[in-house]
């Protein structure tokens, strides 16, 4: 039973036919083939599946593509890529805070959620903005040094403006 | 899912909505879409009430406080007034779940899961909260404490949708509290929660109303604990009694439950906690006057 929505994913408006009852993360996945966002525990305790709605992180495999009539969507494919890289990205590079990768899309949307609204944040609000986000291999002190060494990042690049 | 889902725009047409049979509120979703998956949940259609502007008020005025059931717990964190005023409530809102959870997950929708380890219901039931319930057949009250029926079960028609919360604000001289305990910070499911809200004349305890979470099918008011620390000094040998009073009842309730024995010694520092957190304003002189906290 398809049916029409709109919203904006990554800066781009969408107006579409699909189930609405389908998970946001199916529909990312399987009809867009963005598979950035990734699939875990599939009940919200993961966070693997992190992406940003209205400026609020949430779980893709929480919400359903009907819910999201007229919001603002950003997964991780629209923060950067190889050519462009986000100040986000490239420091969790510079800190070796990827090992697997595979929380890595989630971690990296909660830190842009955080430093989109504080952009000086100090270890606390980093712990708990990434509370709802597991990592089983890097462990979570080169994340929090990479989101720290991101807020400088991004403040610098401010003030450079 | 394969699930018709309807995105009312207003409140009355999504009480119209539920006028027909068998349809299913969603609101923040956090525990329903995965109930949809597992197929423990079946509804021939959803409406969505997560955007209506009618159910996201949340009003502060002198007497009265009220919820919108479709405000998150992230709208209740980043509340001011509620932070100042009501800071157990805040603290409750930032230890459900994490962040994602909080900034999608409805008071409303915690209360209708009606969950025994809801981290809200026992604090909501403390301050003595009401249920607004509208459908098409008009508006009723009900006191959250008679609403919770079950498990996971409320006295809630299909009809109808639960509407608002409402409590009376604090006293000049009352304090509200809230403890929980969970096996981690975030993530948490509570193991054991407890509520207070206790009025003090000097130093006697004037009022006092207990609920405990997670050590029933729903939250509990603590009676027997209630009405020994009713009219007593507030100090730590009472609160101290009170702590064990309330271990003999939590051991009898659990029975032969495997969690019984950790719970009985547990509840007893979970309920300190929320008690000297509800007489917080007052400062908690006399308890360390006379052997200091223990917790």
């Amino acid at each position: 039973m398809k049916e029409k929505i709109c919203f904006t994913l990554n800066n781009k408006y969408l107006s579409i036919d699909a189930d609405l009852s389908m998970r946001l993360i199916d529909f990312l996945r399987d009809e867009l083939r963005l598979t950035g966002t990734k699939e875990g525990c599939s009940q919200g305790e993961c966070g693997a599946c992190t992406v940003i709605i209205d400026g609020k992180t949430a779980n893709s495999c929480l919400v359903l593509l009907g819910q999201i009539e007229g919001a603002h969507i950003t997964t991780i494919e629209g923060l950067g890529d190889e050519n462009n890289i986000h100040p986000i990205q490239q420091a969790f590079i510079e800190e070796g805070a990827v090992q697997c990768g595979y929380c890595i899309p989630g971690m990296v949307l909660s830190a842009k959620a955080l430093l989109d609204k504080n952009c000086g944040p100090d270890k606390e609000y980093i712990k708990r903005a990434i509370s709802g986000n597991l990592c089983r291999c890097t462990g979570y002190k080169k994340i929090e040094k990479a989101i720290q060494r991101a807020s400088e990042k991004m403040k610098e690049a401010e003030n450079d403006d | 899912m394969n699930i018709k889902l309807y995105k009312p725009s207003t409140l009355n047409e999504a009480v119209e909505l539920m006028g027909y049979n068998d349809g299913r509120i969603i609101a923040g979703g956090t525990d329903l879409i995965i109930e949809l998956r597992n197929r423990n949940e079946k509804s021939s259609y959803l409406v969505d009430i997560s955007s209506l502007s009618e159910l996201k008020e949340l009003r502060i005025e002198k007497e009265m406080i009220s919820i919108g059931s479709a405000v998150t717990f992230t709208d209740i964190i980043e509340n001011k007034y509620i932070k100042e005023k009501l800071p157990c409530f805040t603290d409750m809102a930032m230890m459900i779940g994490a962040v994602q959870i909080q900034n999608r997950a409805t008071i409303g929708g915690n209360i209708c899961n009606a969950a025994p380890a809801a981290d809200s219901i026992p604090l909501l039931m403390s301050l003595g909260a009401k249920c607004i319930i509208i459908s098409q057949r008009g508006i009723r009250e009900v006191l959250l404490a008679n609403f919770i029926n079950d498990k996971g079960k409320v006295r809630l028609n299909s009809d109808e949708i639960l509407k608002l919360i409402e409590f009376g604000s604090l006293g000049e001289n009352e304090g509200c509290g809230f403890s929980k305990l969970g096996k981690r910070n975030a993530m948490s499911i509570s193991t054991i929660s407890c509520a207070v809200k206790i009025r003090l004349d000097e130093d006697i305890i004037d009022n006092i109303c207990i609920y405990t979470g997670s050590l029933g099918i729903k939250a509990t008011k603590e009676e027997k604990v209630e009405s020994f620390l009713k009219g007593v000094i507030y100090n730590k040998q009472n609160i101290d009694k009170a702590a064990d009073l309330l271990s003999q009842e939590v051991s009898e309730r659990l029975g032969t439950r495997a969690s019984m024995p950790y719970k009985r010694v547990a509840v007893k520092t979970v309920f300190k906690e929320a008690c000297y957190s509800a007489a917080e304003k007052y400062g908690n002189d006399q308890l360390y006057m006379s052997g200091g906290s223990d917790i």
